[in-house]
């Protein structure tokens, strides 16, 4: 069982960060088969960061990998409703390997 | 693209919009019916909420909707207009501007401002909820009466690669239908998403199918859609509702029948995206920063002194070439002054047009029944003085209906007209812009005037003091005759700084009454802030420069007129003046080189604007001469040494420390490096003209 590699995005998911959060998830999809990206501190999320994410859990599911979005953002929650995918992405969940 | 500079726009083209909206607000009350106006303001409203909508701005959407809403029942005749309509659009309107002030300083709107349009959206609410039956209303029987009807639309988006790098975002779409509809269900389609690994992050993939619930109809729809039809797809059909009402709607016509779930497809893609709000008529107007404006007319300005410097070197070298050549530039440098300052001209009718709202609120608050009369609204003058003349003409129209117009009874008592009026005019005279506040009022009672200044020691009891000197006291801080103080005016802390503002602008203002009849307030600012053509003259060893527009004529000064009196003789009339000698206390100079210089050597203008040639004869230092200048009606001698041409320059304030430098306006430096003050000469008429006054008055108390 490998360890789980923790993402943490802070900040801004958008347009004008997506590129860089795909390089640091790529780099964590290649180097850990199981990814967990923490999406508490995310203040602001949009279409440029879902894909992202969508597309992250494709490349996850081709490879094989486990990979999963927790915490409790607002701004993500605001989005995942407008697209009813809220379902898909249920928080906040216990982050693995956290401790009380 | 600039986002910050897009909002700039986008706030600066709201607030135009908005002024059109008030303007066609205060004309509707009278002509209801009028398509024109009614459409002008719908338009106004539509397009914030348009524009609104693309920078994501919710609060501005969701209010503009509903007040957008109700403009669009107005404009298909459903609803009628009525003062009371007008007075909450326009409350609208108010609320809108304060809405873009928010934005434009970066504030978030708190929960005031989201309470203030939830109330305004509640009465608009008022007119939407009511059944659309208007059985008087004045417009054609044709138009179909439509009752609110909500209806189902699919909205299907494909969006293009480019949508996200070309700073569009489809949650906002998304978001803004939800701002005047329901979202029933949103889907998100995925199919061309690839891999992290293989997507490119700026592209986007994704689609949405959406159902959507709202009243609005299908070309609000797809307007919402304006900015990113060159980079999407869009697909809007009905699914029909509940089969009651078949609305008679001429696009829907062909796709309506009850009963039947009918679905017409309308590929939407034949208009361009345009660009956040559209402008103005007029394709032939653009937009000019004001600042770079004020350089570039400094920049003619140094401009102007470069080639007085020229004009003396070739004068001085004696090459006529050279002479000739300076003398070309100098012609056009003077046209291109003139036309840089053409630019900073605008008519002053939009300022005056702004008193419409001014006037029609004070008179409500007042409980009087005043009117407005505006002319002269084409009278133009420097944008910057338009800005700051403001303030003053407001304080001056709301005292004129505060305190001028006497109440209904009063009127009609003394066979006036039971409405009053104020009236607005404007026109050039003499180089400079002159605007008079004028009202049917009671006039200033001088009596009441002089016996407050008296009680408040600003004149002593025993003072003789001229009829306009009386009406002049109002300008002092802390005099105030009216009877109630209200929160209007009445505190007498107005008059003075109203005062004040005009002579920060180089202007005068003059008082003319009749007891009751009225009052005119006449204010009289320079056409030109900056460059001014001059008459050079000296004094002494000093120069001085005269506004040339002022200038009537020169005249030498004989010895009979010279001696001891103040008075001359031109030709018949009685012409007081001053021996600017004594006013500045000047000796007598030694004829310094330089001074002989500018003496010897001054330029002539090409063309002489005046009646007075240069004197450059050094022998006539001993013989006086007098420049004639008039202002507002008076004229007044100036005595002079020796007149020296003409010539233009630039205007150049003096320091603070001159502040209280009575008959200097400023200065300016001449091609011969000298510096040259300008005269005020309005001022110095004034005191002429006082001084006159008081030996006048003085004369015939003794005579009685």
């Amino acid at each position: 069982m490998s360890d789980v590699l923790r993402v943490v995005i802070d900040g801004e998911f958008t347009i004008f960060t997506a590129s860089e959060i795909r390089g640091r998830l790529l780099d964590a999809l290649n180097g850990s088969d199981q990814v967990e990206v923490d999406l508490s501190g995310v203040s602001e999320m949009d279409t440029a960061g879902l894909q992202i994410i969508l597309a992250g859990q494709l490349d996850a599911a081709n490879r094989r990998k486990q990979l999963s979005f927790v915490g409790d953002s607002r701004a993500v929650a605001d989005v995942m409703a407008i697209y009813g995918l809220a379902e898909r992405f249920a928080a906040p969940v216990q982050p693995v390997g956290a401790s009380a | 693209m600039d986002l910050d500079e897009a909002l700039q726009t986008f706030i600066v083209e709201g607030r135009d919009l908005l002024e059109k909206m008030e303007e066609a607000l205060l004309q509707v009350e009278q002509s209801p019916g009028d398509p024109d106006l009614v459409g002008a303001i719908f338009r106004a409203a539509h397009t914030i909420k348009g524009s609104a909508g693309l920078f994501g701005l919710d609060h501005v959407v969701q209010f503009t909707h509903v007040a957008e809403s109700v403009l669009d029942r107005v404009r298909n005749v459903e609803i009628g207009i009525d003062s009371d309509l007008v007075a909450l659009l326009l409350a609208v309107r108010d609320h809108l501007g304060a809405l873009l002030d928010g934005i434009a300083e970066g504030r978030e709107p708190d929960e005031e401002v989201h309470r203030s349009s939830e109330a305004l959206a509640q009465r608009l609410r008022a007119y939407l909820g009511a059944s659309a039956e208007q059985p008087d209303s004045a417009a054609s029987h044709e138009a179909a009466v439509e009752p609110t009807s909500k209806r189902s639309w699919n909205i299907a988006l494909r969006f293009g690669p480019d949508v996200l790098r070309n700073g569009l975002e489809p949650l906002a779409f998304i978001r803004y239908l939800a701002s005047y509809g329901e979202l029933d269900k949103v889907v998100l389609l995925t199919e061309g998403l690839p891999t992290l690994s293989e997507m490119d992050p700026e592209t986007c993939y994704i689609g949405n199918d959406i159902r959507f619930t709202t009243e609005a109809d299908r070309a609000t729809i797809d307007g919402t859609f304006d900015f990113v039809r060159d980079d999407a797809e869009i697909q809007i059909s009905q699914v029909d509702e509940a089969p009651a009402e078949a609305p008679v709607d001429k696009a829907e016509s062909a796709a309506c029948v009850p009963n039947k779930p009918a679905e017409s497809a309308q590929k939407t893609n034949d208009k361009k995206p345009s660009k956040a709000v559209s402008g103005t008529d007029s394709a032939s107007l653009i937009r000019v920063n004001a600042e770079k404006l004020d350089q570039h007319i400094n920049l003619i300005g140094e401009l102007i002194i470069a080639s007085a410097g020229i004009q003396l070197t070739a004068q001085r070298e004696r090459n006529t070439e050279l002479l000739e050549a300076a003398s070309l530039l100098a012609r056009l440098v003077e046209e291109i002054r003139d036309s840089a300052l053409q630019l900073r001209m605008v008519p002053i009718g939009a300022t005056f047009n702004k008193f419409q709202r001014v006037v029609r609120d004070v008179s409500q608050e007042l409980g009087k029944d005043i009117r407005l009369e505006i002319s002269g609204a084409e009278t133009e003058l420097d944008k910057t003085v338009v800005e700051q003349i403001g303030d003053p003409l407001t304080h001056l129209v709301r005292n004129s209906m505060d305190h001028g117009i006497e109440s209904a009874e009063v009127r009609t008592a003394q066979g006036k007209p039971a409405h009053g009026t104020v009236r607005l005019n404007a026109y050039h005279d003499a180089g400079s812009i002159v605007i008079e506040v004028s009202d049917d009022g009671g006039g200033l009672n001088r009596d009441r005037i002089l016996a407050k200044a008296v009680d408040r020691g600003l004149v002593k009891a025993d003072q003789t003091l001229s009829d306009n000197e009386v009406y002049n006291l109002i300008f002092e801080a802390g005099l105030s005759t009216a009877e109630k103080v209200n929160n209007l005016s009445g505190r007498g802390v107005g008059m003075d700084v109203v005062r004040r503002n005009i002579t920060a602008l180089r202007g005068t203002i003059d008082i003319k009454s009749a007891l009751g009849r009225g009052t005119t307030m006449q204010i009289r600012l320079p056409l030109t802030l900056a460059i001014i053509d001059g008459f050079l003259v000296s004094v002494g060893g000093s120069s001085f420069v005269v506004p040339l527009d002022m200038v009537v004529e020169c005249i030498e000064l004989s010895e009979e007129d010279a001696s001891g009196r103040d008075h001359l003789n031109l030709r018949g009339e009685v012409l007081p003046y001053i021996r600017l000698k004594e006013l500045f206390a000047i000796e007598d100079s030694v004829i310094t080189a330089s001074t002989e210089q500018a003496l010897e050597f001054e330029y002539v203008g090409p063309a002489s604007h005046s009646s007075c040639d240069a004197d450059n004869d050094l022998q006539a230092i001993q013989r006086q001469n007098v420049v004639v200048v008039q202002y507002a009606g008076h004229r007044a001698g100036l005595v002079v040494d020796n007149l020296l041409g003409e010539f233009q320059t630039v205007i150049r304030p003096l320091g603070d420390v001159f502040a209280g430098l009575e008959g200097i306006s400023g200065f300016t430096i001449l091609g011969s490096g000298q510096v040259a003050l300008i005269l005020d000469v309005p001022g110095l008429v004034r005191r002429v003209v006082r001084l006159d006054g008081r030996r006048h008055d003085a004369s015939l108390t003794l005579a009685a």
